[in-house]
């Protein structure tokens, strides 16, 4: 066909199409060497219009960056499916699923793009992965150890802005300090609020002037937060009428054959009224000043303090980790290993505010007092440092025993309910385990008669699958 | 741990379903038949009516099966076989890991859920083996059936005759009462038109005039006119062709229905191509009639970069109250074998035939020839069957892109093509560098189905 026939039929086309679009014969706007009456011209048309058709774009095409590969390899493709597997049985659980992530980062591999399709904000919770946060949120591909200074940070998306930050302060403290410093009037109240967290690492002295200078911040929340990493660094504020209104709540007494243990112990609380000011009252003050005001120094407070098993003792903890000196919050580590009571909300606490060097001492404190079937307190303290409980420490644990025995039972009354502790626990486990713990697990569960191929052993499989990262 | 024919037996939930499972104790209908670790699940393939393999699976601890066929039974005849045989040599069974398809059956069922022992109108292993003796044949009878089958025929084809005249007139009608109302109230329409043709014999058409509403709505307004006159305008030239050449495989194919997989494996016009193929993945769609159309696409890697038979595609149809099904092969698995292609003059739709698992599959891009017009395999399957709904294609190396509108595209890393993609992917494949891409092409649309990224291959759809 030459051409001038292929412009006729291209003339010819949108004629034909508005005729029959409001109804009628397209014979007298047909091609003229077109015939066959209406259903020809329609054969005819329609092939035309098939074979004539090139798909053009409205404007420019725009492609994104490349999506940055991470410091960690990508999981070999013949464990990919372990890690498909265990991400499905946690496909409503997008904790469970950062959970799992963490330990494969642990192991030292990351997920491919395609078994894990994280939002933004489980992409911004590990560190590995900020790469791919920052090209989620359009920015350029950065390469790892590529740093911010105070004239690029304006073209840093947030979350390369935060995480190069705390990564600056954990190599550098003192030039994290002076970035923060750089940078902090121009951010917003919540990021300034973000960003000063980035000195509770190698918090110290030289971070004083610093932090008094935030004494004027806009944001109540920031100065709040600067008072606390003063009172960290020794920065002792006298105790005024909060804390003696504090104080109020608590008596202090003496125990022992000797009466040489000093006690700190709360007082009935009589109303929700009081209980709520007793809760603020701790929530703004410092330990220093607390402690000042009975007569204590901070880590006596910490030794003295009588759980009342009630919420205080997670404000109390708080204060401690918040304000406290380094001392106190060795002391208080070492209550958490005796005797302070553990729930899943104080692992929280713990979690969130306890210095990472202390995560070790904690994660083996609760797991040893842990009797839960589905670990739950020592699970909160693990997820940041996942697959590290081995055989030994696990089967002197009440909660191993009390999960082998409900797996042992044999009442099939109760056998949903067993099967439910039984996988809640294994999952857990998965989580929690090192290698060859994870494949004693394995081991010792289809020894009792479960299935190699049940899916409650599919993170225990994944973990089992990847070893441990040699020292570095 | 083993099963006994005497719990087959107690197992069956009636004589028939025995007997049933007694005719498939061929080994060359089972391609694939495993066995786990523990010895406590099996799996197998065992080739059924489809194109796609039944994937039937039991554990062996209480019996509880699991079979992708369309049954009512439980157990169906083919999960009674796999027992059967394992029952009487479990050498056959391959030991290997469980595959994810076995996984994720067994993280859905009850423990416990298989029926109990109990006892299935005294089904017996030994009476379902008891071959019935087959009649001698008889020349008149079959001449007789012979005769029957042709008026039958002729007959039929009269009633299509009529049925695609109704159609012609209903075309006509859209066009003298305007597009425009069509595309208005093309739902009830087509709905009403497809009724009659299913009246008429010709379930080819009526289930292409169904699914016309759900094409025209995938495209934008602006595009509804043109897809509706090019819809119009196919069915025309389809009912045109048909009715020249009634007889002919293909034409009949699209007009009513395809030949059953027995009739393809006696056909002499079927052809056979052997090679090394590979899954590019499936393409899984729900039709308004409530069945589910599941399209398995396959390459041959061992073909050249224009041989006319590189693509295949193995098409199933089950209710969609069955839930989804998987198939027998995962994209990406390759197998040496045979495809049976149903016959055409571009054959696509095809059917397995022997097949060995490639163990080692390669993970290359396949080779693509340098084109100057992407779409040549498109225009060529439209000049021989103008009717063509779809083109398989594979892209030279790109990228995924958005134009201005934020509509998603493929674009060539030359810069020289560009294609409208069906659906926006996944954000994460706007940063994926694809080597080759694999896909269907629907005139309007590139839909993806496998791509060679540089994170490794990618499926689509799956």
């Amino acid at each position: 066909m030459d051409d001038q026939a292929i412009k006729t039929i291209e003339t010819a086309l949108p004629r034909m199409r508005d005729r029959w679009l409001g109804g009628g014969d397209a014979t007298s706007v047909a091609p003229p060497d077109w015939a066959g009456g209406p259903m020809g011209l329609l054969a005819l048309a329609g092939q035309a219009l098939e074979v004539l058709r090139t798909p053009m774009p409205a404007g420019r095409l725009t492609a994104r960056a490349p999506l940055p590969h991470l410091a960690l390899p990508a999981l070999l493709d013949e464990r990919r499916m372990l890690l498909r597997r265990a991400l499905t049985a946690n496909t409503s659980d997008p904790n469970g699923q950062t959970a799992i992530i963490r330990l494969l980062a642990a192991r030292g591999f990351v997920a491919h793009p395609e078994d894990w399709r994280p939002s933004l904000t489980q992409l911004q919770d590990i560190d590995t992965y900020a790469p791919w946060a920052a090209w989620h949120e359009g920015s350029a591909s950065r390469i790892a150890d590529d740093m911010p200074t105070a004239a690029t940070w304006p073209d840093w998306s947030w979350t390369e802005r935060r995480n190069a930050l705390f990564r600056l302060r954990a190599a550098d403290p003192a030039a994290g300090r002076m970035l923060l410093q750089a940078v902090f009037p121009a951010e917003p109240a919540e990021k300034r609020l973000t960003l000063l967290g980035a000195l509770a690492k190698g918090l110290g002295p030289d971070d004083t002037p610093f932090l008094e200078g935030l004494g004027a911040d806009r944001s109540d929340k920031v100065k709040q937060l600067a008072k606390r990493m003063l009172a960290r660094v020794g920065h002792v504020a006298e105790p005024g009428e909060a804390e003696a209104e504090l104080a109020d709540f608590f008596d202090t007494g003496r125990k022992g054959i000797l009466r040489r243990t000093v006690t700190v112990g709360i007082k009935p609380i009589k109303t929700p009224a009081q209980r709520q000011r007793l809760l603020e009252l701790l929530d703004t003050t410092t330990l220093s000043a607390f402690a000042a005001k009975l007569a204590l120094s901070e880590d006596d407070l910490v030794k003295a303090w009588e759980s009342s098993q009630q919420s205080p003792d997670i404000e109390f903890a708080t204060l401690v980790l918040l304000t406290g000196s380094p001392a106190a919050v060795d002391a208080l580590v070492a209550r958490v290993e005796d005797d302070f009571p553990l729930s899943p909300y104080m692992a929280a606490t713990l979690n969130e505010l306890a210095p990472d060097a202390y995560r070790d001492r904690l994660i083996t404190a609760t797991t040893r007092r842990e009797s839960d079937t589905g670990f739950s307190t020592v699970l909160i303290l693990a997820l940041r440092q996942p697959g590290a409980i081995g055989r030994q420490a696990l089967e002197q644990t009440a909660a191993w025993k009390n999960l082998i025995a409900i797996a042992k039972a044999a009442d099939q009354n109760d056998e949903r309910v067993r099967n439910n502790h039984v996988a809640r626990g294994l999952a857990a486990l998965g989580l929690l385990c090192t290698s060859d713990g994870a494949r004693w697990v394995i081991e010792t569960f289809t020894s009792l008669g479960l299935s190699h191929a049940d899916p409650v052993l599919n993170v225990l499989a994944l973990n089992a699958a990847l070893n441990e990262r040699p020292p570095a | 741990m083993g099963v006994t024919r005497a719990q087959v037996e107690a197992a069956a939930p009636d004589q028939a379903a025995l007997k049933a499972a007694g005719g498939l104790l061929k080994p060359a209908i089972w391609p694939l038949r495993a066995i786990d670790a523990a010895g406590t699940l099996i799996w197998g393939e065992c080739q059924g009516s489809g194109a796609n393999p039944y994937r039937v699976m039991a554990d062996i601890s209480d019996l509880g099966t699991k079979c992708t066929c369309p049954s009512r039974k439980f157990p169906c005849k083919h999960a009674l076989a796999l027992l059967w045989m394992l029952a009487d040599d479990p050498r056959p069974f391959q030991a290997a890991p469980v595959p994810e398809w076995v996984d994720d059956w067994l993280s859905r069922r009850r423990k416990g859920s298989a029926p109990t022992a109990k006892s299935s109108a005294g089904a017996s292993i030994d009476d379902a083996l008891t071959a019935t003796e087959a009649a001698p044949p008889d020349p008149k009878a079959e001449a007789r059936r012979a005769a029957a089958a042709e008026k039958r025929s002729i007959e039929v084809r009269a009633t299509i005759r009529d049925a695609t005249r109704e159609l012609d007139n209903w075309i006509e009608d859209q066009l003298r009462t305007g597009i425009s109302a069509f595309l208005g109230d093309h739902q009830a329409r087509c709905r009403r038109i497809a009724a009659r043709l299913v009246d008429g014999k010709a379930a080819g058409l009526a289930s292409r005039i169904d699914e016309m509403p759900s094409r025209l709505m995938a495209l934008r307004a602006a595009e509804q006119p043109e897809g509706a006159i090019v819809e119009l305008a196919k069915l025309s030239l389809l009912v045109r062709a048909w009715r020249s050449r009634p007889g002919q495989p293909e034409l009949a194919r699209e007009v009513t229905t395809a030949e059953a997989r027995d009739a393809l494996l006696q056909s002499a016009d079927a052809t056979r191509v052997k090679g090394t193929w590979e899954a590019l993945g499936d393409r899984i769609t729900t039709r308004r009639d409530g069945l589910v159309s599941h399209a398995t696409w396959l390459f041959r890697r061992s073909a050249g970069v224009t041989d006319t038979h590189r693509f295949a595609v193995l098409l199933d149809y089950y209710p969609a109250s069955a839930g989804r099904r998987s198939t027998a092969l995962g994209a990406g698995d390759q197998f040496d074998g045979e495809v049976i292609f149903y016959p055409a003059i571009l054959p696509l739709r095809a059917i397995l035939g022997e097949r060995q698992a490639v163990a080692s599959a390669a993970l290359l891009p396949p080779e693509i020839a340098p084109v100057a017009d992407i779409l040549a395999g498109w225009r060529d399957r439209l000049s021989v069957a103008p009717w063509a709904q779809e083109q398989p294609v594979f892209l030279p190396s790109g990228r995924f892109a958005t134009d201005e509108s934020g509509h998603p595209w493929w674009r060539a890393d030359s810069g020289e093509h560009a294609l409208p993609l069906a659906e926006a992917p996944a954000e994460h494949l706007y940063g994926f560098g694809f080597a080759a891409l694999a896909g269907v092409w629907n005139g309007w649309r590139f839909d993806p189905i496998a791509g060679w990224s540089d994170w490794g291959r990618v499926s689509f759809n799956g």
